[in-house]
């Protein structure tokens, strides 16, 4: 089992190890890549992955922070907007925060959206869907990427 | 918001689909660190030879 409750197999060359290591992996800088999930993500790369503020959810804050400092190469997964249709990509984050400027990507249900020091630009986004929409469901100013791609991905599953 | 997008044609991504595309940028044989949640999925697109690490910390 994984520490998100799922069951897992372990492949050919695989291995486990135990937390001191991978907080030692974690901080020592050995990571290419870091993906994580998130709350809310700022304009300025600074990611909310921990509390919602919400008293009755249990609070973990997990390796998050370590490896926000330990890797150079943080992307996001979320969903673009919350259940009740709120942005999740925002100006500034109203969430307590994991770390300051560290995302360099974005993959949502809806585009991908690299940070950059010009801000928010947009490399990728679904079929039919107008830029204006994009931005209507997003608190921070996007910019549109003049070579930008359909973001189309195969069912593989 | 998802009613309204495929009322006009447009289909977001499933979650598995944000995971297949996230690991579409995975080098070779990198060291990549999945979070729970979402990017766990991300371990089912992984190919054969690719090379990766995966410290889910809780």
């Amino acid at each position: 089992m994984n520490a998100g409750k799922l069951h897992v197999t372990l492949v050919t060359g695989g291995c486990y190890f135990d937390s001191v290591d991978s907080f030692g992996i974690m901080r020592g800088g050995h990571l290419d890549k870091v993906f994580l999930g998130a709350f809310q993500v700022s304009e300025k790369g600074d990611i909310a992955n921990w509390s919602t503020n919400d008293k009755l959810s249990l609070k973990s804050v997990g390796g998050a922070m370590d490896l926000a400092v330990g890797c150079k190469d943080i992307s996001v997964l979320m969903d673009h907007v919350t259940k009740d249709g709120h942005p999740r990509i925002l100006k500034a984050c109203t969430y307590p925060l994991t770390a300051k400027k560290v995302v360099k990507r974005i993959y949502t249900d809806l585009a991908v959206i690299d940070v950059t020091k010009k801000g928010l630009v947009v490399r990728e986004m679904v079929e039919q869907l107008q830029f204006e929409q994009l931005q209507d469901l997003t608190a921070a100013v996007l910019i549109l990427d003049p070579d930008f791609r359909v973001l189309r991905v195969p069912w593989r599953i | 918001m998802k009613p309204k997008l495929l009322a006009q044609g447009i289909e977001p991504l499933s979650r598995w689909q944000i995971a297949s595309r996230a690991s579409m940028d995975i080098p070779d044989g990198s060291y990549v660190n999945l979070g729970i949640g979402l990017p766990t999925l991300i371990a089912d697109y992984v190919t054969p030879g690719m090379q990766v690490m995966r410290t889910t910390t809780w």
